[in-house]
Formats: C-alpha cells, sequence, structure tokens
C-alpha cells in the first residue's frame, strides 16, 4: 500500500506545483496590464489577446486546483514524472519576469541591432518606394516628428537629405554614441516595434552639436535643430545641428508601433 | 589603482545589467506576445481529443493522399495560425487518424500561406506583391514538396511511443479519448485537462526556446551579418541560420526581412521568411518531444534543402 501512497502524494504535489505557476502567470498578467505596462512588450493592438489569454489561464487554474485538492477523483495515475525538474524552465522566466524590474529596452541593444542611418544605402529599390510624407514635409518650414510619423520621417530624411537640408525640425529620442574610427558620432535614437519588443529596430539621424556629446548613452533628450547634408563613410547623410536641447524624462510611451 | 578597478568593475557591472534588462524585456514579449497562440493550441487541441471522433476526421479527408497533401497546404487560409503553437495541434491530428503526410504540410503551410501573414508582408514591403507572392509561393511549394516527399519514403505516424511521452501514458486518456459516452461536463473537464497538461509539455520549450532566443538577438551583432549579405549563395545560409535562432513570429518576421531589404539578397529575405515559420529553435524542440529524432533530422534537412534550392533559384532568375 505505501508505494501506492507515495504516488498518490507526488502527484498531488505536482498538480500543486502546477497551480502555482498558472497563477504566477495570471498574476504577471494581470499585473502588466493592470499597470498599462504590456504595451511596453507588445503591440498596443494585440493587447486584448492577452487579456483573452489570462481569462482562458482562469479555468484552467481552477481545474488544477481542484486536482490538487482531489488527487483521486482522477482515475488515471501517473506512473512516471521525472518530478519538479521539468518546471524549471517556467520557475525561471517567472523570477526573470518579477525579479528584474526595469521594462524598457536601454541603449545597449543599439550595438548588436545595428542603426538604420548606419547600414541603409540609398540604393535603386529605395528610390522606388512609396514617399506619402514627402509633399508634406516639402511643404513645412520645420519639420515635427512626432510618435505618428517616426519612422517614415526618418527614413525620409536618412534617405534623401539633400531635399531637408536647410529645414528647421524638432524631435525627441535617446542619445547613442556609434564608436567610430576618427571620431565618436552621436546619434538621437527610438526602437520602432512591430508586433512585439523581439522585433524592435532602432531608428535616429546622427546629431551634432557641442552639448549632446555629454550626455551617456540612453538619455531622453528633446531637440530642435537644422537638417545639414554631411558625407559619412563616403555617402551621402543626414544630420541635424543642434540649436536648442533639453533633457527630459523617459517617455511613458518610448517606443514607436507605425501602422497602427 | 584600486579606484579604477572599481570604476572598470562598476562599468562592467551595469553593462551587464543592462543586457540583463533587455534580455529580460525581449524574453518577457516573446513569451507575452506567443502566450494567446500557444494557449488557443493546445485549447483546439484539447478540444479536438475531446469532440471530435477520428471518424468525423477521416470522413473529412480525402481518401487520395496527394489530394490530402494539397488541401492541408490551403487550409491555413481558413486558420490562420502562428507557428507558435502548430506542434500540439498536428499531434493531436495525427492521433486522430490524418495521415502523417498531410499532416505535416499542414504545418508547414498554415503559418505562411495565410492572410494574416500575406497582409502583414505586404504591409512590411510597402506593398510589393512580388515579394508576397515569392514568400507564399515559395512556402506553398516546399509544404507540398515535404508532404510529397514524406508520402513517399516514410511510413506510420513517427510520433514516439506513448512510454517516451508522459502525457499521453498517464495523466491523460491516450489516443480513444473520444468516449461519445460521456456526459457534456465530463467532457469540458476532461478538455481543461488536457489543456493545461499540453500547455505544461509545450510551454517549457516555448520559454526555453525564447530564452535562447533573445540571448541570441544580444550576441549576434548585425555588422557581421551585414558583412556577408551580398554574397548570393551565403547570404541565403546566414539568414537561414538567423531565422532558425531569432525565432519570431511568422506575422512580425517580414518586419526584420524588410529592415534587411537594402542589404541582403531577395532569394535570402525569402529565405529567412519561409524557413524561419516551418523551423526554428522554439518549434524544433516541441517536435523534437513531439515525433522520432530521427524523422525530425529527416525532416529539417529536406526543408533546409527546399528553402535554400528555392532561394538560389530566386537570386539566379
Amino acid at each position: 500500500m505505501l508505494p501506492r501512497k507515495r504516488h498518490l502524494r507526488s502527484f498531488n504535489a505536482e498538480a500543486c506545483i502546477q497551480s502555482i505557476i498558472l497563477l504566477s502567470f495570471v498574476i504577471l498578467l494581470l499585473w502588466l496590464d493592470i499597470t498599462k505596462q504590456l504595451s511596453l512588450y507588445i503591440n498596443p493592438k494585440f493587447i486584448i489577446l492577452t487579456q483573452l489569454s489570462y481569462l482562458i489561464l482562469v479555468p484552467m487554474l481552477v481545474m488544477q486546483i481542484i486536482e490538487t485538492l482531489l488527487p483521486t477523483s482522477y482515475e488515471q495515475h501517473c506512473h512516471k514524472h521525472s518530478g519538479i525538474g521539468k518546471y524549471t524552465p517556467f520557475f525561471l522566466f517567472l523570477f526573470l519576469a518579477f525579479a528584474v524590474p526595469e521594462n524598457t529596452l536601454n541603449a545597449n541593444l543599439v550595438s548588436s541591432k545595428g542603426l538604420n542611418s548606419q547600414s541603409s544605402s540609398i540604393t535603386v529599390s529605395v528610390k522606388d518606394l512609396p514617399r506619402p510624407l514627402a509633399p508634406a514635409f516639402s511643404q513645412m518650414d520645420t519639420i515635427k516628428v512626432t510618435n505618428l510619423n517616426y519612422t517614415e520621417a526618418m527614413c525620409e530624411i536618412n534617405n534623401f537629405p539633400n531635399e531637408y537640408a536647410g529645414k528647421k525640425i524638432t524631435m525627441t529620442g535617446f542619445v547613442f554614441q556609434i564608436p567610430g574610427i576618427s571620431n565618436t558620432q552621436t546619434s538621437l535614437v527610438r526602437y520602432v516595434v512591430m508586433c512585439c519588443t523581439a522585433d524592435s529596430l532602432p531608428y535616429g539621424v546622427m546629431c551634432e552639436g557641442i552639448e549632446i556629446q555629454k550626455y551617456p548613452d540612453g538619455t531622453w533628450l528633446s531637440i530642435e535643430g537644422i537638417i545639414q547634408m554631411v558625407t559619412y563613410d563616403g555617402k551621402d547623410a543626414a544630420s541635424i545641428k543642434i540649436t536648442a536641447l533639453q533633457k527630459i524624462e523617459a517617455p511613458k510611451d518610448p517606443y514607436v508601433y507605425p501602422y497602427n | 589603482m584600486e579606484e579604477t578597478l572599481a570604476t572598470i568593475a562598476a562599468a562592467v557591472w551595469t553593462d551587464n545589467w543592462n543586457h540583463l534588462i533587455n534580455f529580460k524585456v525581449i524574453l518577457l514579449s516573446i513569451v507575452i506576445e506567443s502566450f494567446p497562440f500557444l494557449l488557443l493550441s493546445v485549447i483546439v487541441s484539447a478540444l479536438l481529443n475531446n469532440f471530435v471522433s477520428e471518424n468525423t476526421i477521416r470522413n473529412m479527408i480525402p481518401k487520395n493522399h496527394i489530394l490530402s497533401i494539397l488541401m492541408a497546404c490551403f487550409l491555413g487560409i481558413l486558420f490562420p495560425v502562428c507557428d507558435c503553437g502548430m506542434v500540439p495541434i498536428v499531434r493531436r491530428l495525427i492521433l486522430k487518424g490524418v495521415p502523417l503526410p498531410a499532416a505535416i504540410a499542414f504545418m508547414l503551410a498554415a503559418p505562411i500561406v495565410n492572410p494574416v501573414v500575406s497582409a502583414a508582408t505586404a504591409f512590411a514591403f510597402q506593398n510589393n506583391m512580388h515579394i508576397v507572392l515569392l514568400r507564399l509561393g515559395t512556402a506553398f511549394g516546399v509544404a507540398l514538396c515535404t508532404g510529397l516527399l514524406l508520402n513517399g519514403f516514410t511510413r506510420g505516424r513517427q510520433l514516439k511511443s506513448p512510454s517516451q511521452i508522459h502525457s499521453h501514458g498517464c495523466c491523460q486518456h491516450t489516443t480513444n479519448s473520444h468516449h461519445p459516452g460521456h456526459s457534456l461536463l465530463h467532457r469540458w473537464i476532461n478538455t481543461l485537462r488536457d489543456a493545461s497538461h499540453e500547455f505544461f509539455e509545450m510551454g517549457k520549450y516555448l520559454v526555453i526556446g525564447a530564452m535562447l532566443g533573445s540571448l541570441s538577438q544580444i550576441v549576434i551583432p548585425r555588422e557581421i551579418l551585414l558583412a556577408l549579405g551580398q554574397d548570393s549563395t551565403l547570404s541565403i545560409g546566414v539568414m537561414m541560420v538567423f531565422a532558425f535562432f531569432i525565432s519570431v513570429c511568422s506575422a512580425a518576421d517580414a518586419f526584420i526581412a524588410a529592415s534587411f531589404s537594402s542589404s541582403f539578397t531577395l532569394g535570402s529575405l525569402v529565405a529567412f521568411m519561409v524557413f524561419g515559420p516551418m523551423i526554428d529553435l522554439k518549434n524544433i524542440l516541441m517536435l523534437l518531444h513531439t515525433f522520432r529524432t530521427k524523422f525530425v533530422c529527416c525532416l529539417t534537412l529536406i526543408i533546409i534543402i527546399l528553402c535554400s534550392s528555392a532561394a538560389y533559384l530566386i537570386n539566379h532568375l
């Protein structure tokens, strides 16, 4: 009788662990949703899916709790289970999720993701792309870069610097210094996110000014300046000559979600 | 001296701490993003198990094997699923009597040949329909060829035997779970129970895959990738390896591919967008858990060969 008893108890423990994991997932998702942090991880238009998923988790959790309390209610018994080792990935994940407080990508990732203004070159394909903002921008004296037009504005300015040279511009972003061969090149950057932060890409534009190099990577700045054409790596590139600069708090919505 | 050491130590600490934060943010975003799809898939799988009998499914599939594979390739149009959660559904379908080649063809085609992914691809490449058609066409071709090859060369289900997988040997009913006699309540309870068992079984691999994926995002510098991008053969290999490791959703990978469009060959971009959703870190772990190792190796090899030759053709035509 003794071995059978041990079976029941180990099964019971397993259901208990599963309940704890399910509960933690519900708490994690609920907490992220209530504190409005979900948009720091996924595109806001997918938040509804996450809400649905924690609603689905609740009946599963109830089921597991019942199973924990009534281990014999189910006719099948587990005969071989490798124990709690197989739940390590879940615990590791939950530990990271709760123990690392920061929730926003920092400037460290820019170097491994690569900045758009460094990699893109004016090729035939770029010239063929539609330019929805070009007519509006060419009319403006001051180009205001916002959350809504960020991606297109950065593409326009970086790909066609000759058309925008001399225009005023206002934008916000964080500082990122590209270690260059001769001198360090400073850029103002934001992450552009399509689906989830895993596919984030840093978009930015080079900036010049005595002040800006004093700020460490990741400092959020709001700037005003004039677009000018420079030569970088033997290619035409855009650079902003800063006329006014203000250090700001990191915004609540640090990522740009285009096409929303 | 000590002060300098302390400054260096502090700098290294901040640097590593920043990397850890990025790792955590990317990991959480992958898991949160794929979570609903995983849940959906384990629930569909559990519903299939408890509410649909083998006979129903058998009657729905064309008797002709080739025809059934062809049909499987188009099913994604009706069920726009993400690749994150395909494996549980496919396993259940095979247990329910769907022939292996058709089930695999469905698994390979559905995450790509569907309206959501086509729309996302068109979006990412700013309505360049050429690329969308190349992607869908290649995915369809690869899924169809793989299905036909499996049809010719494999027998049986290729699933691991129940004793190798806990969940089917013990904690739930085995293959014939559908008991018409059971009350509706009983079936719903069993559905929930099956779903949560499968959730734990597959979720583990999703989490491990997401961890490795986020790690590779942090350690693989883009410059190395860019340096290899213009070579017409090498770029294909590089992009396929990259797709395997980063493990992003099939709806999102087009945007990543688009960000490479100025520096990578067209064939390699298509290879990236076709191979990634079919085989990547997180789903290969689930595949290895579900199917025989030898079968998974053969399948992966077939897909690699098909994808790279298709990409090679695109580059050279």
